[in-house]
């Protein structure tokens, strides 16, 4: 059975991101006027970052579980996760938890114990800024990503598939990306298929349509596009998606579309749910 | 019915998951053969000292005196234990992080008291999926806290050792008769145990005559057939004396 193939030190998996920096990125939220979306999803990177690093740090280190890069595309496509470069776009989970660029202090409300919320204090580590500037080059994203996750199938040929997520609010401005994300779909492991998954961030107040089985009821060429360029979930995510409360008609596409912050921190949550099952 | 005679000396078995090393084992066992103590946890992987914690809890429950119907002090014992295990030394972010949240575990502990002049008894409390198993003659008489193997999930209840919330834990007792005998396991072989005898199957034979070569041979092939999960395997085999006449 595919998407079954135990993450371990031995056999890690790679996380790739891919990030839309265009201009438009720098506007708000289509629900949420005061916060723009490049700072949203350069939190909700950041959030799941910290997420993966908590789940594979123990007393004597962090376990190399996953093998995590991130892409920007805008005025160039490069990765741009803290410590990675063109010839290493992926880095151990481990080099990744101790070289965040500065460890912030934020709170949340947090239950005391006793049923009292309290503002407790916790460290938010900081990998990636929020970028705005230039185009939406995601087909040369796509390419780059083939690349790099081609590079790790050839020496992790029976690793839990890697998983590709992709972030944007706009249409691509280089090329058709249908053809390069095919690609991507069919390059496999052993255990299964690259998965590309897709979400696409909301400029309007319009409700997110999650994980949608048909195109039928999406509202444009672009949407439908991403649909298409979208993997069906494997049972372990659309297994995340149900208990975060999403209803799934039939087999459902790993995309998101018109996805508010809380949305995309959620997308973001289900598509890393393959972390639970590291041993 | 004979005579029941005290208990004999435990027999204990342990694997680390497959491709961990003997230290990264997070269950734990403890056994207190003259305060007829004995205890099996398993600490939580995503968590931070969780071997440690397991290895406390245990600790400090085979060494405890009260009654087993409810929570004792060793708890909170094993907590103080725990955080004065931690304290210390500046940590990176991730481990201070965890740190804060504190560590997990399943836990079972279980208490034989038998007198030899009659019924003896035994008692136990239990927080998630660790597990007791009681063998008499040639049948399972009793399972707890877990009955059926359908019941195994991802998410067991779980002990903190910075709880301060009640923990939710459950607590029974029967009967002890001479050849009794008690199974304790954490909850991949428990899992497995109790999928076999609803299958109509004994599987407790298997455990009979067992060395430690064996055990690990045994594991590796059910983690082979994937009957068994690859997790910390922990088994604790009590024997009740024979009857003598």
């Amino acid at each position: 059975m595919p998407y079954t193939a135990e993450i371990s030190r031995t056999n890690p998996t790679c996380l790739l991101f891919l990030v839309d920096h265009s201009s438009s990125m720098d506007g708000p939220f289509g629900g949420q006027p005061g916060k723009k979306k490049s700072e949203g999803v350069a939190d909700a990177i950041n959030r799941v970052l910290q997420n993966l690093v908590l789940k594979c740090a123990k007393s004597t280190g962090v376990r190399d579980y996953f093998h995590v890069g991130v892409i920007g595309y805008g005025a160039e496509v490069k990765p741009v996760l803290v410590g990675t470069s063109s010839a290493r776009p992926l880095l151990p989970i481990s080099v990744v938890a101790n070289a965040p660029l500065r460890v912030e202090k934020r709170t949340r409300p947090t239950d005391d114990g006793t049923g009292k919320v309290v503002e407790r204090p916790y460290r938010f580590p900081v990998w990636f800024e929020a970028v705005a500037n230039g185009k939406t080059p995601m087909t040369a994203a796509l390419e780059l990503a083939k690349d790099i996750v081609g590079g790790f199938l050839s020496t992790h040929p029976d690793c839990f598939p890697p998983l590709v997520l992709n972030l944007t609010d706009g249409q691509p401005t280089d090329a058709n990306p249908l053809g390069v994300a095919q690609t991507l779909k069919g390059m496999k492991s052993s255990d299964g298929n690259v998965l590309l998954l897709n979400a696409h961030l909301s400029s309007s107040p319009a409700a997110p349509v999650a994980f949608p089985n048909t195109e039928d009821d999406l509202p444009d060429v672009f949407s439908k596009l991403l649909f298409r360029m979208s993997s069906l979930l494997p049972t372990v995510m659309a297994e995340a998606a149900l208990e975060e409360g999403y209803k799934l008609a039939g087999p459902a596409r790993g995309f998101m579309f018109n996805a508010d912050l809380v949305a995309v921190t959620r997308f973001l949550e289900i598509g890393t749910r393959v972390a639970s099952s590291v041993r | 019915m004979g005579q029941v005679l005290p208990v004999a000396v435990p027999r204990a078995f342990w694997l680390p998951r497959q491709g961990h090393s003997p230290d990264e084992w997070e269950d734990a066992f403890a056994c207190n053969v003259p305060a007829g103590r004995f205890a099996i946890a398993d600490g939580a992987t995503e968590s931070i000292y969780a071997g440690e914690w397991a290895r406390m809890l245990c600790a400090s429950f085979v060494d405890d005196s009260t009654n087993v119907t409810e929570l004792g002090p060793w708890l909170g014992a094993a907590q103080r234990r725990w955080q004065a295990h931690v304290r210390g030394e500046p940590t990176p972010w991730h481990v201070a992080e965890k740190l804060e949240a504190g560590a997990f575990a399943t836990f079972l502990g279980l208490r034989v008291e038998v007198d030899g002049t009659s019924d003896g008894r035994w008692r136990a409390v239990a927080t998630g999926d660790s597990c007791l198993f009681q063998i008499r003659g040639n049948a399972l008489c009793q399972a707890f806290p877990m009955v059926r193997a359908a019941a195994f999930g991802t998410r067991p209840e779980l002990i903190g050792s910075r709880q301060r919330a009640r923990v939710a834990v459950a607590a029974d007792n029967g009967t002890l008769w001479a050849g009794d005998r008690l199974l304790l396991m954490t909850d991949a072989l428990a899992h497995w145990f109790l999928a076999e005898h609803e299958s109509g199957r004994q599987p407790w034979h298997e455990f009979e005559q067992l060395t430690e070569a064996d055990f690990a041979a045994w594991v590796d092939r059910h983690r082979k057939d994937r009957q068994l999960k690859n997790d910390d395997v922990t088994l604790v085999v009590i024997e009740l004396g024979e009857t003598k006449t």
